[in-house]
């Protein structure tokens, strides 16, 4: 299927009428380079993650807010998933795969889709309008996608509620937390990573860990990993950063994990130990 | 170290045969901001009122330049034969105040520039005629977060400067700076206006705006030195976010462009160390 008919297909995912509202104006984003025009900043989000074509339909109705909408074909499940997963604070709406509302706006995914409904002022009646028009999509985009395995490594106690992220662009590593401004980890198209909060007995900790697709890489990554933070080594995986506070870190077969941010050598100690199990345990493809 | 933004501000004072002195920065001097608030500046409907934003401007003018008046701020800065883009930013969230706007170009008017010798614009400064024969620039625009330089910036304003504003994206926007570097305007820069009225401290998705994460600073913050105004911004951003999320949640992607411009480019300093902040008007909840 050519872009064209990507578009074509997306067209059908979107009404032309919608409880009262109607399409004004519709847009067919087949190339960065339209997404450029198209987005007064901001098209690299979609380009780290896989952007391959997108459209954009707004409707009108008299005496309310325009609506937005935009549904964006990334190509991958797991890369409509990282977009949402940057997008969302909770899981609070019941569409797709996921989904998040806040006033104005709703966001989903669904199989290599992410949607983005918006309007410029919320009312009662465009909040209506952007749910029913969720709901058609969703009902109208029959396949299912799949939550990258990496996701299935991280533990379970003391993850902040939706506190993690995916991508596989080395931009987003600081999402959480300032980690390095470079690609010290050597993370791209070709790995998995996560960052994630935790609450630990009140403190807060963040972990990374990424899934390369070769022990090589990750075993080089983790060199270059260890002269910019760790120097002069590790005591039991651990070190003390300049701030006071702790870190832990280490490399598996295919996996890096480094735990920022502990208030004790225990905490991160700990946190690590439970990924290198689940990396240890849980088998992925 | 000499910082280029600083020896272009000092240069365009130079042009109007202002004292070094007078832009209060020099080489190995401090970069002087001026932050300035009014808690009345917006009405209880969230409207704007144009007499208070004008009151700021002149008062802002006259601290940053240590002038008596604002008539005479202007002055130091700009020529009544000075030719003026008002580089503005028109994204439709969060655009650049028209009143403000309007409020600088009658200033310019107000000290002689000739009405066909000013234009506001954004996304066609290339094109525009009077930006192609300015003398002189403006640049104002709203702080927000941004997808993915982390903030829309004072410097990243000039990105409409470039005939391929993607060429700029690498490394999450990290080199900015350099649009500093193009002959349509360097030199020219008088005066930076980082709009801190409703400054925008969190976004989801790309474009997407939500007043949620938008609140009354009601600020300006004006200087010579955009790398210094927009590091001033950037912290009152990120501490409003760890006031709104309760805990440091870092801008993602880092606004890194900031940083350097000052350590690789040398435009100006990032560093509050090296920046005299000076402040006016409403104290409560500066946040810096």
């Amino acid at each position: 299927m050519d872009t064209h008919e990507k578009i074509s297909l997306m067209e059908d995912f979107l009404p032309d009428t919608i409880l009262g509202w109607s399409t004004n104006k519709t847009t067919p984003l087949l190339s960065h380079s339209d997404l450029y025009g198209y987005m007064d900043g901001g098209a690299e989000l979609y380009i780290s993650y896989g952007f391959r074509a997108a459209l954009s339909r707004t409707y009108l109705k008299e005496s309310q807010p325009e609506i937005l909408v935009e549904v964006y074909d990334l190509i991958e499940s797991r890369n409509a998933f990282g977009v949402f997963s940057q997008s969302r604070e909770s899981e609070n709406v019941n569409l797709g795969q996921g989904a998040f509302s806040l006033p104005g706006a709703i966001f989903f995914w669904k199989d290599h889709y992410y949607i983005s409904l918006s309007s410029w002022e919320s009312t009662q009646e465009s909040m209506q309008c952007l749910h029913a028009l969720g709901d058609y999509i969703d009902k109208k985009i029959t396949s299912k996608g799949i939550i990258p395995d990496v996701v299935k490594l991280l533990p379970q106690q003391g993850l902040v509620p939706f506190g993690y992220m995916y991508f596989h662009h080395y931009i987003w590593l600081n999402s959480y937390y300032f980690i390095s401004h470079d690609n010290l980890l050597l993370i791209d198209d070709n790995t998995h990573a996560l960052v994630a909060r935790y609450d630990v007995q009140g403190n807060r900790h963040y972990l990374l860990l990424i899934q390369y697709d070769n022990g090589q890489t990750a075993a080089k990554a983790f060199v270059t990993f260890q002269k910019a933070f760790f120097p002069e080594g590790l005591t039991d995986h651990c070190t003390i950063r300049d701030d006071n506070t702790w870190m832990a870190t280490a490399v598996t077969d295919r996996h890096i994990a480094a735990v920022f941010h502990g208030n004790t050598q225990q905490s991160v100690s700990d946190l690590l130990s439970r990924v290198l199990h689940s990396c240890q345990t849980i088998s992925l493809k | 170290m000499l910082h280029d933004s600083a020896t272009l501000a000092l240069g365009s004072s130079l042009l109007v045969n202002a004292p070094l002195s007078i832009l209060g920065q020099q080489q190995d001097q401090k970069s002087r901001v001026v932050l300035i608030r009014d808690k009345a500046l917006l009405d209880e409907a969230g409207n704007l009122k144009k007499d208070t934003l004008s009151k700021m401007l002149d008062e802002a003018m006259v601290k940053l330049t240590q002038t008596s008046s604002p008539a005479e701020a202007w002055k130091k800065i700009i020529r009544s034969d000075d030719v003026v883009g008002i580089k503005s930013n028109h994204w439709r969230s969060l655009p650049t105040p028209p009143e403000l706007e309007n409020l600088i170009k009658q200033r310019v008017l107000g000290i002689g520039v000739k009405e066909a010798d000013i234009s506001i614009n954004d996304r066609g400064v290339l094109n525009d005629p009077v930006f192609k024969r300015s003398t002189a620039l403006i640049n104002t625009r709203p702080m927000r977060t941004h997808a993915w330089s982390g903030l829309g910036s004072l410097l990243k304003n000039y990105i409409m400067f470039s005939p391929q504003p993607p060429s700029y994206h690498d490394d999450s926007c990290a080199d900015l700076a350099k649009l500093w570097e193009f002959p349509e305007v360097k030199g020219k820069t008088r005066l930076n206006i980082l709009v801190m009225i409703t400054p925008l401290f969190h976004g989801i998705g790309s474009h997407h705006f939500s007043k949620e994460f938008t609140w009354p600073y009601q600020g300006l913050i004006l200087g010579f030195d955009p790398v210094a105004v927009d590091s001033v911004g950037m912290r009152i951003l990120q501490a409003k976010r760890k006031e709104f999320f309760k805990e440091d949640r870092p801008l993602n992607p880092p606004a890194k462009h900031i940083e350097l411009a000052d350590t690789r480019h040398h435009l100006g300093n990032a560093n509050l160390s090296r920046i005299d902040l000076v402040k006016a008007g409403w104290s409560d909840s500066t946040l810096i």
